[in-house]
């Protein structure tokens, strides 16, 4: 478990170059228009590289994929895949799943802002 | 499936042994859920910030890359991308929260001042520098999101199988075990009930025997006896 | 070629009908309210009508745009060093072989990246002085050392094969990019000298400008970052603002660094509102901006005062590459959504 990983990152060429630009060497590009039919296999592709710790994918991207591969991409731990991206609240799969492990919406914004009141 | 336990003391005093067995794993496993729900708590109001912190990092992030990309051309921004000759790395050490195996992780080399990163000093702008530092900062957030986020996934997963685990045993173990119980305690019952009523009998049917002999002497009739015993076969039968 | 006389008369006479053709402000008002297809569109209507044509089938959007402006830039570069002959050749060579660096920095890192050769093929601006044989034969190539063979024969030769130890050392591309920049800004004032007036007196300071530029931003970027870096990594001779030694004690002190820019007599003046803006905020990048502004005002200059000299031939050069620029500019700015009034404020040197 502690042999060194790197981190990785899967998008449209435009969000992958920042990335880069801090040294990230492992990247797949997939174009927008390509995303629907390549995006799939770049993010499966990188699932599987054992020398990859971290996935970095946009928010908006999970779209594009199937749904074994989107339950992947919400359950894997190793790598483990942090979504970024405007909306800003990430792991829309992971609130589904504390609400079925816990049994109540933790992540919902507005219940928890009416508790605070 | 609680009429397939043989009725024995034997079998009861199991069965009463593996109910305060599971009763106390129940109440364990409740705590272990109830542990792991408040650390779970803890880790959530931390990758909460954690997120924001990210949103807000990517953010900034992009604000600057999108200047050097306006300014110097996006192709001059992946031209220096390309040039990058220190990469990030991560090492994980594994940590244990109530069991559960989670992740700390450790990274080198995502932090780069100006003459580490590789691309020559003078083809290259400010725009540039700040927008490598901005990711450079953004791969930070994004390295400690990935370390909350794997122990929540984790804890999650732990949760639910120690949920699971506790209502198996609420739900379906521990019904079960009571039933059988409760059936073997009414079977010996039943058993002794029939015993007493037996022994009874023997001992009516040895003091009318007795009565008999001095009778046979008196001549008495038996008629009394032959109803008694009709009664006694139209009783359920144990087995 | 440089056996010839120089022709300044003739160059500047073909100069005057590519210069008229540069965008004017107003063309600059309408492009920034247009989103990044309408530009593409407008352009086609224009001077870059060829590029965007034949590179539409292969890019689109911004990238388009980013394509076809390289390419046309490179396309009127080429014809300058066409046209000259003698003195002028050579100082206009000079000053495009920044060209001729990028590219051998482009072909270089896509070795290092293994980045396909079409891709790196791409990103080539074909303006500098090295020939498109050349240049071919170097993106066909694997390993750099092959890059520095190839080149045996030209400028660069020297200053790479030295770099190239350090490479093989480090690993880091860094020496071989400094070597290149180096190669650059080191010779653009080659047997010029110091003239105080005539038509060559406004170049020099111009390039002597530039120079000062260079140094203060690096040294501002190292300063800022806190990079343990041997200023004699990056400063170049030929400016009038640091000598060596200053630079050296300056890049510890920041704001040392920012006064010696502010007290000198050239720019002071020039810069005052960015380095006040330097010393309160941590960006740079106002900083850079204001610099490429004070450095295109030495520019507009060049051409007014001797309009048959090399002066108004690095004019246009500088006019095209501002053009360029401003253009690239708002259709990038435009695509990542800033507004109107941002991209005039930080992105447009008119």
């Amino acid at each position: 478990m502690s042999q060194s990983q790197e981190i990785a990152v899967v998008g449209s060429p435009e969000f992958t170059t920042g990335f880069r630009l801090a040294g990230v060497r492992r990247f797949e590009n997939v174009p927008d228009g390509e995303k629907a039919t390549d995006l799939d296999a770049a993010v499966t592709n990188v699932l599987a590289d054992e020398g990859v710790g971290i996935v970095v994918m946009h928010d908006d991207d999970l779209e594009y994929l199937s749904r074994e591969v989107r339950g992947e991409v919400e359950t894997s731990v190793e790598p483990v895949v942090i979504t970024i991206g405007a909306s800003g609240s990430g792991g829309g799969g992971l609130r589904e799943q504390i609400k079925r492990a816990i049994g109540i919406d933790l992540m919902d914004e507005e219940a928890n802002a009416d508790n605070q009141t | 499936m609680a009429k397939d336990v043989k009725p024995t003391r034997k079998n009861l005093m199991a069965i009463e042994d593996r109910i305060e067995l599971s009763e106390r794993g129940h109440g364990t496993l409740e705590k272990k859920r109830d542990g792991l729900i408040m650390e779970f708590m803890d880790i959530l109001d931390k990758a909460q910030d954690v997120r924001s912190g990210l949103s807000d990092d990517y953010e900034e992030a992009q604000k600057k890359i999108n200047m050097a990309r306006a300014m110097d051309g996006d192709v001059a921004v992946r031209g220096a991308a390309a040039a990058l000759q220190e990469h990030p790395e991560i090492t994980t050490e594994a940590k244990n929260i109530m069991g559960v195996v989670v992740p700390q992780i450790e990274s080198s080399r995502v932090s780069k001042s100006v003459d580490q990163r590789g691309y020559g000093i003078m083809g290259t702008s400010a725009r540039i520098d700040e927008a490598a530092e901005a990711y450079e900062d953004l791969l930070e957030s994004v390295i400690l999101a990935a370390e909350v986020e794997t122990a929540m996934k984790k804890m999650l997963r732990e949760i639910e199988t120690t949920k699971r685990r506790v209502n198996a045993l609420e739900f379906k173990l521990l019904p079960d075990l009571y039933d059988s119980q409760e059936y073997i305690e009414q079977k010996l019952e039943e058993q002794e009930r029939e015993e007493i009523f037996r022994l009874k009998k023997i001992k009516e049917k040895k003091e009318q025997e007795e009565k008999a002999e001095r009778a046979d002497t008196d001549d008495e009739p038996e008629s009394g006896d032959e109803l008694e015993q009709a009664t006694a076969g139209g009783l359920p039968g144990g087995d | 070629m440089s056996a010839r006389a120089s022709n300044p008369e003739y160059v500047n006479a073909r100069v005057r009908s590519r210069r008229a053709v540069l965008f004017a402000d107003e063309d600059y008002r309408k492009l920034i309210r247009m989103g990044p297809s309408e530009i593409a569109r407008f352009m086609e209507e224009t001077e870059y009508e060829r590029e965007i044509n034949a590179l539409g089938t292969r890019f689109s959007g911004v990238d388009l745009i980013e394509y076809a402006l390289n390419r046309n830039l490179a396309k009127h570069f080429d014809d300058l060093l066409d046209w000259s002959e003698g003195r002028l050749y050579d100082l206009i060579g000079r000053y495009l072989r920044k060209f001729d660096v990028w590219n051998v920095k482009t072909i270089i890192r896509g070795i290092y990246t293994e980045t396909p050769t079409e891709e790196v093929s791409t990103d080539l601006i074909r303006a500098g002085e090295l020939p498109d044989s050349t240049l071919d034969r170097l993106l066909e190539v694997d390993e750099i050392d092959d890059v520095i063979e190839i080149l045996g024969g030209t400028v660069f030769y020297e200053p790479l094969s030295e770099a190239y130890q350090e490479f093989e050392e480090t690993g880091a591309l860094v020496s071989l990019e400094n070597a290149l920049d180096r190669e650059f800004y080191e010779h653009l004032l080659d047997d010029l000298g110091r003239p105080q007036e005539g038509p060559d007196a406004l170049y020099v300071e111009f390039l002597e400008a530039e120079i000062d530029f260079l140094n203060a931003r690096n040294a501002l970027r190292l300063a800022r970052s806190g990079a343990d870096l041997d200023p004699a990594a990056y400063y170049i001779e030929g400016g009038v603002l640091f000598t060596q030694a200053e630079l050296s004690r300056l890049v510890g002190n920041y704001d040392e660094l920012v006064d010696h820019i502010a007290d000198s007599g050239r720019y002071g003046d020039r810069l005052g509102g960015a380095l006040a803006r330097l010393r309160e905020a941590d960006s740079l990048i106002q900083f850079e901006h204001a610099m490429d502004a004070a450095l295109l005002e030495y520019a507009d200059t060049l051409s007014s005062i001797y309009p048959v000299s090399v002066s108004a031939v690095l004019s246009y050069i500088l006019a095209k590459e501002r053009e360029v620029e401003n253009i690239r500019a708002i259709a990038r700015g435009r695509e990542v959504g800033l507004t109107e009034a941002e991209i005039e404020d930080e992105l447009v040197i008119l």
